[in-house]
Parts: C-alpha cells; structure tokens; sequence
C-alpha cells in the first residue's frame, strides 16, 4: 500500500526536472560569456558545443502560444487531480457548469489533470484557468504568470476556511517524542514530496528548527499517498511519526477510522478563529488562478460569477466549500518555498558542490579548458626566451676576442713609457719625501723635458718652504701670547655673566617680594578704609544712642516731678484726713454730751438719746473710716519715695551712661581720625610699592638686557679663543708640514 | 426721692427720732484707759465730754501728782486729773497738745439748780469711744484678766463683740468703773 521513497522519487523529480532544462540554457549564456573571452586564446570551438542544446529551449521560449482559446469562446480550467479522476470531476464538474451557464458566451470545460499534466498544460498554454494547490499556485505565478482570482472557502466539518496548515502527529504514547527535534532518526511519513499540507509545510517547520535535510535527518522517509495512509501508518505504529494537513485527522475522527487521544500533536500551534490542530503556520486555501495572457473582462467575469456563488449550490456543495472569496496573501507559500529551495525557487539557496557541477558541468569544462590554454602559452613563452639568450651569448664571444688583441699591443708600448717614468721617479723619490735637495737627471725625450720642469718646481719649492718655515714661527710666537691673553677675557667675561645673573635672580626675588608688599599694603587699604566706615557706622548709631538715652533722661526727669507733685497731693490728703478725723472725734463727744443731756432729760430724752448713740456711731465708722484713709496715704507715700529714690538713681545712672556713651563716641571718633590715617598711609604705601614694583621692574629688564649683552660677549670671547687654539693648531700642522722639507744638505728630513 | 418733703426725708434717714418706744438697758461712756484696758463708766456720773488743748489747763502749785492743773467748762473750774496715773497704770502725767477729758459729777442728789455747787473732776483718758447700752444682766463678775491696780475700783465687767478695721470679729472686754469707790479711795483720802 506504501511506497518508499526511491519509489516515489520520479513523479517528485518532474518539476524540478523542467526547472533544470531551463537553467541549461541559461548557463549556455554564461559560458558563451565566458567563451568569447576565452577562444581567442584556447581556440576552441566552445560555440559549436554548445549551440545545439541551447537553440531550441530559446526558441521554445519565444514562441509562448500555440491556440487562443477565446476564439471558440472554449475556455479551459485545469484542475489538480490528485488521487482518483472520476471523484474530481464530480467535485469540480458542478462548479464548471455554474460558469457556463453565469456566463454566457463562453463555454467552460474542465481538464482534470495530475501534477506532471498540470505543468505540461502549463508549458503548453493549455487552459485559461487553473484550480490548483497553493504550492502549485506559487510555482506558476513565478514562472507562467498565473494570477490568483480568487481563493477557496474550504468546507471542513461543516465551517468554510480560507486557511489551512498541516499537522505533526505520532502516538500518544510515544514518550520519546514531543518535539520536532525529537524526531531525529525516527521512521517518518508524509503524504507525498509535493503534497503541500501533506509534506512541504512540515517540511517548512523542520527547516525553522534548523534541519535543512530531512532525508538524512530521519532515519527514514515514506510517503504513504493519502492522508488516511498516513493516519492508519502512524496508528499501527508502522511508523514513528508522520504528517497530514490540518483537518484530516479530524475527519478520520468523524469517521470512525481513529480516536483523537491515541495521537500526540507535534510543535502544536493555535490560531485564533482555527479549531483544527496543527503544528505549522497557516497558510492560504486553492486559489482560482488566471493564466497569463488572459482577457482581463473574462477573468473579472469569472472572478464576479465565483463570488456570486451561493453557498447551497451544486457547485459549492459538490466542491465541499462554500464557494470563493477574494484571493488572499500567498506570501507566506512564497517564503516558505525560498526556506524550502522548491521550484520556482529551487536556483537559490543551497548549492552543493555536486550540484554545482551537475547544474554548470559546460561552465566548468571551459573554466578547465581556459586554465588547460593558459598552461601551454606560459611553456611557450619560456621556451623562446631561452633560445633568444643563446644567441646573444655567442656574439658577445666574438666582440671579446678583438678587444683582447688590442689590449696586448697597448701593453707594449705601456711597458716601454713605464721603464722611463720608473727611472725618473727614482730619481726624484726623495723630494716625495719632503727632500728638496734633489735634481732629476735629464734625458732625452718627453720624460726629460718632464725631469727638467721637476727640477726647476723642486727648487721653487725649496724657497716656499723657506719663506713658509720663517713666517710661521713668528706667527706662532705672537699667538701664544695673544691666546692666554684672550682666554683670561673670555674667563672673564663667564664670570660676570654669572655675576650679572645672580643679580638678576636677586632683583627679580625683590621685585616679586615688592609685588607681594604692594598687593599686602592694598589689601590692607581695603581693611582700614572698612574699619573706617565701620567706626563711621559705630559714631552714627552712638548719637543716636545719646539723643535716646537724653530723651529717657528727660523722661525720667518728669516722672520724677510728677511723682513729687503725687507726694505732696499725698501730703495735703493726710492733713485733711486729719482734720475729718478731728471733726469726727468732736462729733462724737458732741454725740455723748447729747445722749448726756437727753438722759438728763429723763423720759422725753428717750428718742433724742437713741439720734446721738446713732451720731455717735457715724462719728466713730467715719473715724474708723479716716483711719483706713490713713494707712493707705501713708503707703502711698513711702512707695512715693521710694518711686522718688528709684527715680533718681535712675537718673544718675542716666547720667552716667550718658557720661559713657560721650566718652565712647569721643574714643571712636579718635578710632574714626585714626583709620583715616591709617588709610591715608596705606594708600601712600601702596602708591610708592607700586612704583618701587615699577622700577625693580625696570631693573630687572635692564639687568636682563646686561645679562644678554655679558652672555654673548663671553660667548664670542669663547669663539675669539677657539678660534685662537684652532689657528695655533693649523699654525703647528703647518710648521709640522714644513718641517718636513729638506733644504738644506746639512739638514735631516723630518728633523725640526 | 426728690419729691419727698423734708420731714419725709427726716423719718426715713432717723426713723429711731420718731419711735417712741422705749430702749432697753442702761447708758455707759466707753473710753479706753490705756491703749489695752478699756473702761466703762456709767451715765449718769458724766457732766460732758470735751477736748482741751493742754495749754487751756492751768498748772497749779502743790496739786497731788495725778492733777494735770485747773480746767473751766460751763462756767466752773475743776481739776483735771490723769486717770491712767490716778490708778497707777502710768508712772507720770503726760503733757499733751489736746486731752479728752471726761466731767464727772459725782454728787448726784443735785439738782439743775444746785448745779454750782456740784462737785466736778475732769479724767482725762487716752480716747473717749462713745456711748453704748448695756443690758443688766450681759454684766458678768469675771475680773480675771484686770489689773492687780485696777482691782479695787471695778465690780463688773463686760465682753462686746466688735469688727475691728481689717473687719474681723474680736472680743473686747470692758471694766465698768465704780467712780465713787474710785473718788472716795483716790481723790477725797488724799484731799
């Protein structure tokens, strides 16, 4: 009922096979390319090699259509028959009639085809539009220019989906598997290599986890087909693990085939709105898709009469959907067939090596040619250089020989001049020594003309020498003397320079020390003239302290005469207190002498007795009465007095502090004259360390102008006594080089 | 108020004037001997009271030690007598600017005619306090606190409450005087 992969391989070759035939040519581009370059040097004939495969794919591709269908008005729907023919014309059929019969003038005829026929019908331009898988789809935007319409709202148990994705599924007690990685070296199954849900988008969620080679990655891949293959293989434990697309497992549930808990979901993703398990993203349903070329009024027909399509018709009923929508984004089938390197894609991404060779096997055999050519010419080239250096070796021999004759008759006559020139220097060897005493003897010939114009340079010589020997003895003399002369200036001339800059040093530590005394002095101004305002301050708030304690002064004073002028009321209170107590005193004795005479007065004095005992009482309350009066004057006035002495030694402290308060305002103004010296002084101080900063400032720069003028003296004296020594050591070779002529007989050479 | 006649005014300020009801006890003259004995002396002995100044009373040759001098009042002249030296409470007589003298009438079976034969002393205290009226039975014998001095010429005495100047409550005790004991014993033995 499987079949394994070796089996299975063929039909997944197909596409990519007509993927690689197209390629042929374009690396037939690429090597005339390169031929073109190359032939002038290799000479070989690339061209021809190469036309016979590469002309008839081009002309093939120049020429794209063979029948216009829109002249029949027949237009043809390729549609993807994956398993059984009959079951797809049935599903499709329904579809293709409703067309019809929407659209009048065109007749709509379905071709259910395979894989291989889907891209033969392609290739050929065979139908107008195609109902194809999503993978497919992509391949034929990229590579025939199909363009989507519209995309299927896919009946799955009993909900229209536009989106599907596929499902990684192994039994549920298998442990050893939970995620993708696990997966390593597991027997896997998967529906086919193209199916799209059934292989390619698990495939796609391999290569996310990094498993670029799912073939080596498993330890085996089948493809059991159909989906339910799939579900039975990995139930039996046929295989470890296997995928399907997203609702089929689902369906099988529905069916009765299997139980979902006996299976384990891999990489399980969810999606909001997707009830389905699934285990990679999701991707877009069918499209309706257009071939390239088409009448765009009879694609929007179409694409107007397929959303038009009522969910309860034949046709979506019998397409187990509920008819089209809008076609979506199949961008992510696109980036999924770049990861996955699938035709249209298959040129980028991963080359192999082999694969290169195989896929570029005439570039390579020029690349090898080329290198082949370029190896010959270099042996060529090196082959005629040698040949060319040969030559030129054998005429240089010849040249050699005639120039070795010539020299040999030159030697001769050499030989002869040599014996004369050797006489006659033997002769006069000795004046080479410095001997000028020496005569050469004269011959014949040019050696003796020579011999005789020595002789007469040898005695011109002699009377140089002479002169020289003289002159540079006095020279000598006078220079000794004149050098330790010099010298001593020179010694001199140091130390003064030495003098003058220890002055200057001096002169400059005084002058800062000026500047210090300069700004100290300034600094000081500012402190006395603040002492000065501040003692002006202490006088102004001192007045004002004198004016304050004389106005308490005459404060004091008056309260003193009022409390006085108090005592004395005091006084003439208590007086007239007396007297009301005088008066009572006589009331009362007035009272008695009354209640006297009333009892005199026997019984008619009864009432008059009672009056003057009355009287007599008021007499004595207002007695009492006084007598209160009294006591309380008399506090009066002692505490009068004693307000009175208070008040006075108020004022004679008064007195005082306006005695010591004078005394202080007549000290600070004595501090307020002082300060003001002070600052008047200062200011002069600082006057005069200003301009002593000045003049030491002069001093200094004239020091600094003596210091230069005694530097470079005693440097020139310096140079004046080398000078000196270098003329006497000049003087000393000259008398040496003197010494070393003879000019006398008597004299020994090199004796002075 | 203002529309009340004089008389009116009279009887509400001294409406004692116009009752004619008898008041009980008899009237003493208060005075105070020393500044701590207080005496009493009754009524019916007293002439007058009155102030003199000392120059008014005459001093007199060979007079008995207690005389201050002579006096007049009303027409007659009596002598004037310390009483506190009379008794022995003061070692002398003391001469003052002014005197508050007691007359006493000691022959009381004269009458206003015989007046000018009436024996009359003048006893100067140290102050005369005035009037007051005892009920005869607030006389208690207690003489407990009398001077030994004072001893014979006293019989009875009498506590009186009274308010003093700070208005508190104190108990004064009067000694009433027996004038003619005192007379008889002092003046008329030596005389």
């Amino acid at each position: 009922m499987l079949n394994n992969l070796s089996h299975q391989s063929n039909s997944s070759i197909k596409p990519q096979k007509s993927g690689f035939s197209k390629n042929n040519w374009k690396s037939g581009i690429l090597i005339l390319t390169f031929g073109s370059l190359i032939l002038p040097i290799a000479n070989l004939p690339l061209l021809g090699s190469l036309h016979p495969l590469l002309t008839p794919k081009v002309v093939a591709q120049e020429t794209p259509t063979a029948t216009p269908p829109q002249e029949t008005k027949l237009v043809k729907i390729g549609i993807l028959s994956k398993e059984d023919t009959d079951l797809t014309i049935a599903q499709w059929q329904p579809t293709i009639d409703y067309l019809s019969k929407t659209i009048p003038g065109y007749t709509f005829e379905l071709v259910p085809t395979g894989f291989e026929g889907m891209y033969d019908l392609a290739n050929s331009n065979g139908a107008n539009f195609y109902i194809i898988n999503s993978g497919m789809y992509v391949d034929f935007e990229a590579r025939h220019g199909a363009n989507r319409i519209a995309t299927l709202k896919n009946l799955r148990l009993g909900k229209p989906y536009t989106q599907f994705g596929a499902v990684i599924i192994t039994k549920a007690d298998r442990d050893d598997i939970d995620t993708v990685k696990d997966l390593k070296n597991k027997n896997f199954m998967a529906v086919s290599p193209i199916a799209f849900g059934g292989w390619q988008m698990a495939e796609g969620v391999l290569y996310d986890e990094g498993i670029k080679e799912p073939e080596k990655f498993f330890k085996q891949l089948d493809y059991g087909e159909t989906h339910e293959n799939v579900i039975k293989a990995v139930a039996s434990g046929q295989v470890d693990a296997g995928t399907i697309r997203t609702d089929a497992l689902e369906r099988a549930v529905q069916r009765g085939e299997a139980k979902l808990e006996d299976f384990k979901i891999i990489n399980q993703q969810t999606t909001e709105g997707f009830p389905f398990v699934h285990s990679t993203p999701l991707y877009p349903e069918w499209p309706f898709a257009a071939a390239k070329g088409n009448d765009t009024e009879l694609n929007e027909l179409v694409a107007k009469a397929l959303f038009n399509m009522s969910k309860d018709s034949p046709a979506a009923k019998a397409s187990k959907s509920e008819g089209w929508t809008v076609p979506l984004n199949y961008r992510p089938v696109h980036e999924l067939f770049i990861d996955l390197n699938i035709a249209p894609y298959d040129e980028i991404g991963r080359l192999t090596f082999v694969g290169f060779l195989k896929k570029y096997i005439w570039l390579n055999i020029a690349v090898v040619t080329i290198v082949i050519g370029l190896i010959a010419n270099a042996f060529y080239t090196q082959r005629k250089a040698i040949i060319q250096e040969k030559q030129n070796q054998e005429s240089l021999n010849v040249l050699n020989k005639s120039l070795e004759e010539n020299a040999a008759e030159q030697k001769k006559q050499r030989e002869e001049l040599e014996k004369a020139v050797v006489g006659l220097m033997e002769a006069l060897e000795p004046a080479a020594d410095g001997d000028l005493t020496v005569r050469a003897q004269l011959s014949e010939g040019d050696v003796g003309i020579i011999a005789d114009l020595f002789n007469a340079i040898v005695e011109n010589l002699k009377d140089i020498a002479l002169q020289v020997k003289d002159s540079a003895g006095q020279v000598g003399s006078s220079l000794k003397e004149n050098e330790s002369s010099i010298r001593e200036i020179a010694e001199q001339a140091i130390v003064e320079a030495e003098q003058i800059q220890a002055t200057l040093s001096s002169v400059e530590e005084m002058s800062t020390s000026i500047k210090d005394v300069a700004s100290n002095a300034e600094k000081t101004a500012i402190i006395s003239n603040d002492a000065f305002m501040s003692a002006k301050e202490g006088n102004t708030v001192m007045d004002r302290t004198v004016d304050s304690i004389q106005g308490l002064r005459t404060t004091i004073g008056d309260t003193a005469k009022k409390i006085k002028r108090l005592g004395e009321s005091a006084q003439q209170i208590s007086q007239v207190v007396a007297l009301i107590d005088e008066i009572a005193l006589k009331t009362n004795l007035l009272a008695i002498n009354a209640s006297v005479e009333a009892a005199r007065a026997g019984e008619l004095g009864q009432g008059f007795t009672a009056v003057a005992e009355q009287v007599g009482a008021l007499a004595e309350q207002s007695a009492n009465a006084t007598k209160e009066i009294a006591q309380l004057i008399t506090g009066i006035q002692q505490e009068t007095q004693e307000v009175v002495v208070a008040m006075e030694t108020g004022t004679s402290q008064v007195v005082d502090s306006t005695r010591l308060v004078e005394a202080t305002k007549v000290s600070l103004s004595t501090v307020l004259i002082k300060s003001q010296e002070i600052d008047l002084l200062m200011k002069s101080i600082s006057q005069a360390t200003i301009s002593q900063a000045e003049t030491s400032q002069a001093v200094t720069e004239i020091m600094m102008l003596n210091s230069k003028s005694s530097q470079e003296r005693s440097k020139s004296s310096g140079q004046v006594a080398q000078a000196i020594q270098s003329t006497t050591a000049i003087l000393g070779e000259l008398q040496e080089s003197v010494a070393q002529f003879k000019v006398s007989e008597t004299e020994e050479v090199g004796a002075i | 108020m203002s529309s009340l006649t004089t008389t009116d005014r009279l009887k509400e300020l001294l409406p004692q004037l116009f009752n004619t009801k008898k008041l009980e006890g008899d009237y003493y003259l208060r005075f105070q001997l020393t500044d701590e004995i207080l005496g009493l002396i009754d009524l019916k002995y007293i002439q007058e009271s009155l102030t003199i100044k000392g120059d008014r009373i005459t001093a007199v040759p060979n007079l008995p030690e207690y005389a201050i001098g002579l006096m007049s009042s009303r027409n007659q002249v009596f002598v004037a007598i310390d009483l506190a030296h009379l008794v022995g409470l003061a070692p002398e007589t003391v001469n003052l600017r002014e005197y508050q003298t007691i007359v006493l009438q000691t022959d009381l079976e004269l009458n206003d005619s015989q007046f000018d034969q009436a024996n009359l002393f003048g006893l100067t205290v140290k102050k005369i306090e005035g009037i007051m009226r005892i009920l005869p039975d607030r006389f208690t014998t207690d003489l407990e606190n009398i001077p030994d001095v004072l001893r014979p010429f006293v019989r009875n005495s009498v506590v009186q409450k009274s308010l003093n100047i700070e208005s508190n409550l104190v108990e004064k005790q009067f000694f009433l005087l027996d004038i003619t004991q005192l007379i008889d014993r002092k003046i008329n033995a030596q005389l």
